[in-house]
């Protein structure tokens, strides 16, 4: 009986592609991959500024950076990870792997990906490029608070090439999530119905809301921002300008925090279920808090401004207090279906784990602040940027390292070094905590942010050292990643189309994927449709003709890469 | 070929609602100015407004992917370059800006001439015109008979 749909048309030439294939590309997975190669260099640089930055905060009176260096790495270290690595990092993992899970051959309108990922590029550029000016890159933070950050107080083009290159990264991201938007409701597979989409396919999309309905309110205010500091006032001239510029922005500010949080909440549910070798636990019902997490999210960036008093703080208290409730339930499935699992402790689910003990952390810190007395004690200390980095770092480089160890051989056919992915997880993991939680003291007993020197009070030295040796800490876990990752793709054992006995569709085809895909689809009849025919006795690969494939070498059409062709075994 | 109906829009219903139920929550609360109703209360219009599109259109689903994507597109690259380069003129000068609006033209009539192309490959006529290869590749083309026939694997959503 026939499970499976027969290959009809050609998959692709042998033939080397060539720079300006690989660059002018419209497939999914080429632009996906752009994107998250060019997002991860912007981390590298994104990492180096904060290693410096904790250097020089290692002990008081250091000061071999100056004030206005400084001042420059803060501004450029949150503008990098959040314009360039981030939020292109989530939606490139989207591109890559959301039309795989949907059974789809390509994105609905590629051009706008690809044009997206040059608009992206292009702003990280111009965002730089203040360094190469007089006054140098911008030094009011990657929120650019009115009037902090007007033509008075900020002068020069360096915050001009700042906000114009805010502009084009974050008109670039819009346009992929529109990309992905667009091909999660045209281009699902026959029986996918938005129900059986996969865990991972439901968090793009509720990113996607988010990107629609926030990114362009940025882009508003940042022009808006712009003719400010040309000259034409418009913010101040508002009775409560300034106010109405951390609306504008905030409105973006918060849901990107989410942004760039859910999709990863995908990866790291699709992982722990892939590796409990169970369904995930409470689907339906994580889906809709998924929805209502969002949802919420988007209703809470005032209490970014409770220390204003110009906001409804019982408001945004209160829903801010209420993200709990779904954040719960998202929390209770990740528990329960590793409760009802045989677990595999491979590196992914090692990843996924830390994923979930750091946001935990994230998540309840998150509580506090959303109380106006207590975000009145901590405001602008390093409560807050303990508090986000644990969400930052746990939530999002948690969750994209599990993506990637997780995808890497789909990706590229090779299986990453698990020792090597093992001793990387136990120094990110140390190293996380080594660094963020004294900054939880250090905040609680007055340490204000975004200073580069301090008093030796308290412990303060002491907890500054910590966190400076957990930096470092951190950055020998990368590099032993980097290693891995180098290493693997030249000498990785081949993975085969399905390493993991994976549940959704994107192991129905070789890895790497041929250019259109799928060869064959199996029935799609729930949101796990290889543990459905598993579930059966019956073996996906062996039905959808994958076990005659050869594991595969790098990307179709390099050398060494197979092109989804058949080979012999 | 399509697939049958399986609408998308109820999830931007859900989204909607829940938003609209937020402003009208909000209202109880707002006492600050406009700018938090307008806001909330605007990204909550906009995704109803999305979702009411979608359930007009009754768009159902692309089996096979559907069209012939270009396997490239450097028209849209020089596009998105070009609009870089009109952006940065705003702080460099009038010259860049020109300079990158000329070249947003041309980059503009690069990606129409990609979609012609692109339409006529979809129609079959390009077959031996020498412009296959900027109209790419199809995907393979899948069939929903035979996904109707398979067996059914799970038995039922779950």
């Amino acid at each position: 009986m026939t499970t499976a749909m027969p290959l009809r048309a050609p998959i692709g030439s042998r033939r080397r592609a060539t720079l300006l294939e690989v660059l002018s590309s419209t497939d999914h997975k080429r632009i996906g991959l752009l994107t998250m190669v060019t997002a991860f260099c912007w981390f590298l640089i994104g990492g180096a500024m904060a290693m410096t930055m904790r250097a020089e905060l290692a002990k008081p009176g250091l000061q071999f950076l100056s004030d206005h260096t400084y001042n420059e790495l803060f501004t450029m270290h949150g503008s990098t990870m959040f314009y360039l690595f981030a939020v292109p990092v989530v939606l490139g993992v989207g591109l890559y792997f959301v039309p795989l899970q949907l059974g789809a051959a390509r994105l609905l309108w590629p051009r706008l990906a690809l044009g997206g990922y040059w608009l992206t590029l292009a702003g990280g550029l111009v965002m730089y490029a203040g360094f190469l000016t007089k006054n140098g890159a911008p030094e009011f933070g990657w929120t650019a608070f009115f009037p902090l950050s007007d033509a008075g107080t900020s002068p020069g083009i360096g915050p001009d090439f700042w906000v114009l290159g805010v502009i084009l990264a974050t008109l670039g991201s819009t346009l992929q999530a529109v990309s992905l938007l667009g091909t999660l409701v045209r281009l699902r597979a026959p029986g996918m119905t938005m129900l059986r989409m996969p865990l991972f396919a439901w968090s793009e999309l509720v990113t996607v809301f988010m990107v629609i309905t926030g990114f362009p309110v940025l882009l508003v205010g940042m022009t808006l921002l712009y003719l400010e500091r040309q000259g034409v006032a418009i913010y101040s001239s508002a009775p409560h300008g300034s106010i109405t510029y951390q609306h504008l922005f905030w409105f973006y500010g918060h849901p990107v925090v989410y942004v760039v949080f859910f999709p990863l909440v995908g990866v790291v549910g699709e992982t722990i279920a892939t590796f409990s070798r169970r369904r995930f636990f409470g689907f339906k019902v994580t889906v809709l808090s998924l929805l209502l997490f969002s949802a919420i999210s988007m209703s809470v960036w005032g209490h970014h401004m409770f220390a204003t008093n110009q906001v409804s703080n019982k408001y945004f208290s209160l829903t801010s207090t209420i993200l709990l409730v779904p954040a719960g339930i998202e929390y209770f499935g990740f528990l329960a279906t590793m409760a009802g699992g045989r677990i595999r402790f491979a590196s992914p689910m090692l990843f996924a784990i830390g994923f979930v003990l750091l946001f935990l952390i994230g998540g309840l810190t998150g509580i506090m602040v959303a109380s106006p007395p207590l975000d009145y004690h901590v405001h602008d200390s390093y409560f807050v940027v303990a508090h986000f980095h644990y969400t930052l770092f746990g939530g999002t480089v948690f969750g994209l390292l599990t993506a990637i160890h997780y995808w890497f051989p789909k990706a590229t056919g090779r299986l990453l070094d698990e020792r090597w992915a093992k001793a990387s997880f136990v120094l990110i993991f140390a190293g996380a905590l080594l660094t963020f939680l004294p900054m939880f003291f250090l905040g609680s007993e007055g340490m204000p942010r975004r200073v580069a020197d301090y008093l030796p009070l308290h412990h303060w030295t002491l907890l500054n050292t910590l966190a400076t040796i957990g930096a470092f800490t951190i950055f020998s876990g990368f590099l032993a990643f980097l290693v891995n990752v180098m290493r693997s793709l030249r000498l990785g054992a081949p993975a085969g189309p399905d390493p993991w006995q994976g549940q959704t569709l994107e192991w129905a085809t070789p890895s790497p994927p041929p250019r259109h895909n799928f060869a064959a689809l199996p029935p799609v009849r729930s949101h796990t449709p290889l543990f459905d025919l598993r579930e059966q006795g019956r073996d996906p690969l062996h039905e959808l003709g994958l076990r005659r494939f050869h594991p595969c070498g790098p990307y179709r059409g390099e050398k060494g890469g197979n092109d989804g062709a058949e080979v012999p075994a | 070929m399509r697939g049958k109906r399986k609408p998308a829009f109820p999830p931007f219903v859900v989204w909607g609602v829940f938003l609209s139920v937020l402003t009208g929550v909000g209202v109880v609360f707002f006492d600050k100015g406009v700018e938090e109703p307008a806001l909330l209360g605007g990204a909550a219009v906009f995704i109803l407004v999305l979702a009411f599109l979608l359930a007009l259109t009754r768009r159902s689903v692309q089996v096979d992917g559907g069209g012939a994507d270009p396997d490239g597109s450097p028209a849209t690259v020089w596009l998105a370059c070009s609009i870089g380069l009109t952006v940065l003129g705003a702080a460099l000068g009038p010259w860049l800006a020109f300079i990158g609006g000329g070249m947003t033209i041309v980059g503009i009539a690069g990606v129409a001439r990609e979609l012609r192309a692109q339409r006529a490959a979809g129609r079959g006529e390009l077959a031996n015109k020498g412009l296959a290869r900027t109209a790419g590749t199809h995907p393979p083309p899948l069939r929903q008979a035979e996904v109707a026939a398979a067996p059914r694997a799970g038995g039922q959503d779950r």
